[in-house]
């Protein structure tokens, strides 16, 4: 019923003469619970339509969401949105858009097992098994959500996009306290796809698992050592290095400038396509295409086909994550980047899934040549600076490797260390693959959206713990 | 509000024990620039029902958008004329199917009964301030930078229109309504070389968008040439920008949500000492012309100033009715009807200004902002953040130059006994990190730890 108001929306674009125009129809259909501390805190349902629109007037963007669908409304919105642009024109930046092909397609995430053919009393049920293997833990917060987020694109270049994306979402607080001394992990699973990955998630085992890990850190771990070492770390910490200090400093809008007052730019500048950033063995993918990923998409937020992207090739910058606009700016095709996390929010360049592409060594394997080392599964604390530099990972389920064996626990190892030499110290990738989700934060106002963080366990030589 | 009490009608028929429903309409312009130039300009009209039932002890809450349709039948005020009757209807079937398959939360006490007298709060709407022209206004904040020294300037301009209306199920029912302007500017030079200030107001008279950006443009051509610091221990002066970040973590963790949830550092410390007596810290509902300011809370109990550290104790969490009925305490009228939570934070003011600050300081660390900022453990209130922008560093009293590439690894109660001395003007902020309004002076803190990268 409101698709009559997209293309109302559209022809009214048309008619005022802009020189592109796109409507964007989303729709969420959401589901969710809270258990907290064994307890069914809340529970509850949303449903929520609107619409954003964008245009391109004497090469100007201006941008308009609303969720009062009258046509009056609209026009009155669309009409105030082009002279707050004509206003601006003298200070605009002007603004051009790759040419791309216009496509006409509807896809849509089956799922295989229905959100709505599991009852709500079931899914209560699933989180009180699931919290009941860490009872003894002082703080548990357990949610389980559901989304499907249906879209319809419409350009005035003649794209016509329709996608349905069911989603499902579970994320955990843990916090144990065990003589005095606390610790905490926060995590979050997501696949595209219906209740079919939340039975294979086992969240009972898995999250048992967890508070089996940190109690055993807790009660027995030992100072890590101080001097250079060799570092292995498992896809859970591999995903989120991958994603903060490759994915991020390769958004070309960062490159040139567009994030800076808050999300932040890049050390990578534009002309450093070919230049080297680690190791021979380092190959880095994006790619929205993965079936049953956190960001998967087919089209992006301006219709344009998404593909992989092959970030780092051998080692070397081979492209940057493109939009139409900064597609443009470089002479080169949008490579599918354009995402928003609504549709009141503009859509700009964001990772989908990016991941360490795997290589020949077994976990057992990275670990058997280190005389003296720690292994790192999991993160704690983590961050890096606004240019995707110098960044930090707090170690969690962390292992002291002694002659090429686990041993015993460490406490809180901390990696510190610069991009270049994170990449650079890279002499051995292992095969088993994993993909994490992130929700991932960008722009201004900011815009949170699902991703994968992936990759294989990888060893890093030489490095000073911190 | 027809459509409210239409729906309360159906909700209550239906023998519900608690509800509330939020009306709010929010009108919204928004200027984005970068590099000096607007890259897109925005207009927002968004309007919502936010629902919270209760029944037998299950808390259910849902939004309502799609009443708003053509058959919502509004006026131009975004009041509706005449209730989408079919659509609420099968919104209040959906809603009782639902609370059939829920489990009651156990320690649910209800909601707030009682009939307050509310007192208005002064200076949260300012039909000047809706009006503004945006490009203007945006044009002269980044020509402060610029005059200031900055080469390149990115940030953004928003302007909001937001009204509401609460009822409840015990026949509360108030009106709200709020301007807000928000400038943020970040000044940068050469690589490494900015400075980044905001202003935040629901009045045209105190939005300065010049003096944002001759701050942001100061402070950048201040950092100019930073060197890299190195780790340590060190006094450091957090400006307003950067201990708002961790002052909302604060705030937040006030909250007796966070606490239950495992995800407070204050758990277990009521009446405690948690910082040095040089902090006093608030929670300011009524805050006159607070961007987060208002009357009643989302249960229609009157908000009030919260102490939460008063000379380095902590007196008390934020509750909402139902959690302070479970404690046996009075609501501070932070609903939240699942998690209270602070309106506005203020830290009360110290007597110096921020050059005598300086001089107080040996070897130290001025920080103008941080980002971000990451805790291992909200229980324990380890965390780490990362100073960016103008970045000094002072000996012996005096700024001797700029750095970049550290990080400061510390822990958040740990920087609260470490509290020295609260400077003697204050700046109201709010930032991409922190998200609460926070009114605060700078901040010395001694003795923090200092980290850098190893390779």
């Amino acid at each position: 019923m409101y698709d009559g108001y997209a293309d109302f929306a559209l022809k009214f674009l048309e008619k005022n003469n802009v020189q592109y125009g796109e409507v964007r129809l989303e729709e969420h259909e959401e589901e969710g619970l809270i258990l907290k501390n064994g307890t069914a805190e809340v529970s509850g349902f949303d449903h929520s339509i609107g619409m954003g629109v964008r245009f391109l007037l004497n090469n100007s963007l201006g941008f308009v969401s609303i969720n009062r669908f009258e046509k009056d409304s609209i026009k009155k919105n669309i009409m105030k949105a082009i002279r707050v642009v004509r206003n601006g024109n003298r200070l605009s930046e002007k603004v051009r858009l790759s040419e791309e092909l216009p496509y006409k397609k509807i896809y849509k995430v089956m799922q295989k097992v229905k959100f709505k053919d599991i009852k709500l009393s079931d899914k209560i049920e699933l989180l009180h098994e699931t919290d009941s293997g860490a009872r003894n833990a002082i703080g548990r917060y357990l949610s389980l959500s559901s989304d499907i987020s249906k879209k319809s694109l419409l350009t005035t270049e003649g794209t016509r996009i329709i996608s349905e994306i069911p989603r499902a979402n579970f994320t955990f607080f843990l916090t144990l306290k065990i003589n005095g001394k606390s610790s905490q992990k926060y995590w979050q699973l997501c696949n595209s796809g219906g209740y079919e990955h939340v039975k294979k998630w086992n969240l009972p085992k898995y999250i048992l698992d967890e508070y089996k890990a940190i109690e055993k850190n807790l009660k027995h771990a030992r100072k890590p050592p101080r001097e250079k070492i060799d570092v292995v770390v498992g896809p859970e910490v591999t995903g989120i290095m991958v994603h903060e200090s490759v994915g991020h400093p390769f958004e070309a809008d960062r490159i040139f400038g567009r994030e800076a007052a808050q999300a932040g730019e890049s050390f990578i500048h534009k002309n450093m396509i070919g230049n080297r950033l680690g190791s021979e063995i380092v190959n880095v993918v994006d790619d929205p295409t993965l079936e049953n990923s956190a960001g998967f998409y087919l089209y992006d937020d301006e219709g344009v086909k998404a593909r992989r992207r092959f970030l780092i090739k051998d080692g070397k910058i081979n492209e940057f994550l493109h939009n139409r606009e900064t597609a443009a700016e470089m002479n080169v095709k949008s490579n599918g980047a354009a995402r928003a996390e609504d549709f009141d929010k503009e859509a700009i360049i964001r990772m989908a899934n990016t991941f360490l592409l795997p290589g020949e060594y077994s976990e057992e394997e990275l670990i058997e040549d280190i005389k003296l080392g720690v292994y790192i599964r999991d993160y704690t604390e983590w961050n890096i600076d606004d240019k995707r530099f110098q960044q930090k990972y707090v170690g969690g389920d962390a292992y002291l490797i002694k002659n090429g064996k686990i041993r015993y626990p460490v406490i809180k190892p901390v990696l510190e260390l610069t991009t270049p030499a994170l990449w650079n110290s890279i002499d051995a990738v292992g095969k088993n693959i994993e993909y994490h989700t992130g929700t991932c934060g960008k722009g201004e106002p900011m815009q949170g959206v699902p991703a994968f963080l992936g990759g294989p366990s990888i060893r890093i030589k030489d490095i000073k713990l911190g | 509000m027809e459509t409210l009490e239409y729906l309360m009608k159906k909700l209550k028929q239906k023998k519900i024990d608690d509800a509330v429903l939020t009306f709010s309409a929010n009108h919204s312009r928004q200027i984005k620039f970068a590099n000096n130039k607007i890259v897109k300009t925005g207009v927002e009209e968004l309007r919502n029902i936010g629902i919270f039932v209760v029944k037998d002890k299950k808390i259910l809450t849902t939004n309502c958008h799609d009443l708003i349709g053509e058959s919502g039948l509004s006026n131009e005020r975004g009041d509706f004329l005449e209730p989408n009757k079919k659509g609420m209807d099968k919104l209040v079937r959906k809603i009782f199917e639902f609370l059939k398959l829920m489990q009651p939360k156990k320690d649910y006490y209800g909601i707030n009964e009682k009939k307050f007298k509310y007192k208005e709060i002064g200076n949260t709407y300012d039909p000047k301030a809706i009006n503004i022209d945006e490009v203007d206004y945006a044009e002269r904040g980044i020509n402060a930078a610029l005059k200031e020294g900055a080469r390149r300037t990115n940030g953004i301009l928003e302007v909001h229109d937001v009204k509401s209306t609460v009822l409840t199920s015990n026949e509360i029912m108030f009106n709200e309504k709020r301007s807000e302007l928000y400038f943020s500017i970040r000044s940068l030079i050469e690589e490494d070389e900015s400075g980044h200030m905001n202003s935040l107001s629901t009045s045209l008279k105190k939005f300065n968008v010049e003096e944002a950006g001759k701050t942001a443009g100061k402070i950048a051509k201040d950092s100019r040439n930073p060197s890299k610091g190195s780790k340590g221990n060190y006094d450091i002066i957090f400006g307003p920008m950067a201990i708002i970040p961790l002052l909302n973590i604060v705030g937040e963790g006030a909250s007796i949500f966070s606490v239950e949830a495992g995800l407070s550092f204050f758990a277990g410390r009521q009446g405690k000492k948690v910082g040095s007596p040089d902090i006093t810290l608030y929670d300011d509902g009524r805050l006159d012309g607070g961007v987060n300011s208002t009357k009643a809370d989302d249960e229609g109990v009157a908000t009030r100033r919260n102490v939460l550290i008063e000379k380095g104790i902590f007196k008390q969490y934020l509750h909402n009715t139902s959690t302070a009925r479970k404690y046996k305490v009075e609501s501070t009228g932070n609903a939240g009807l699942i998690s209270p939570g602070p309106w506005n934070i203020v830290v009360e003011r110290g007597r110096l200004s921020l050059p005598e600050m300086i001089k107080e300081v040996k070897n130290g660390i001025y920080v103008t902002n941080v980002w971000y900022t990451r805790f291992a453990n909200y229980h324990s209130g380890d965390f780490s953040t990362i100073p960016r922008d103008g970045t000094f560093l002072i000996k012996n009293g005096k700024v001797i130059g700029s750095l970049k590439n550290i990080r400061i690894s510390e822990n958040i109660l740990r920087l609260l006994k470490n509290v020295d001395c609260v400077g003697n003007k204050a700046r109201y902020l709010r930032s991409w990190e922190a998200r609460i309004p926070t009114l605060t002076p700078p901040i010395l803190i001694r003795n923090c730890k200092i980290t850098a990268p190893t390779s």
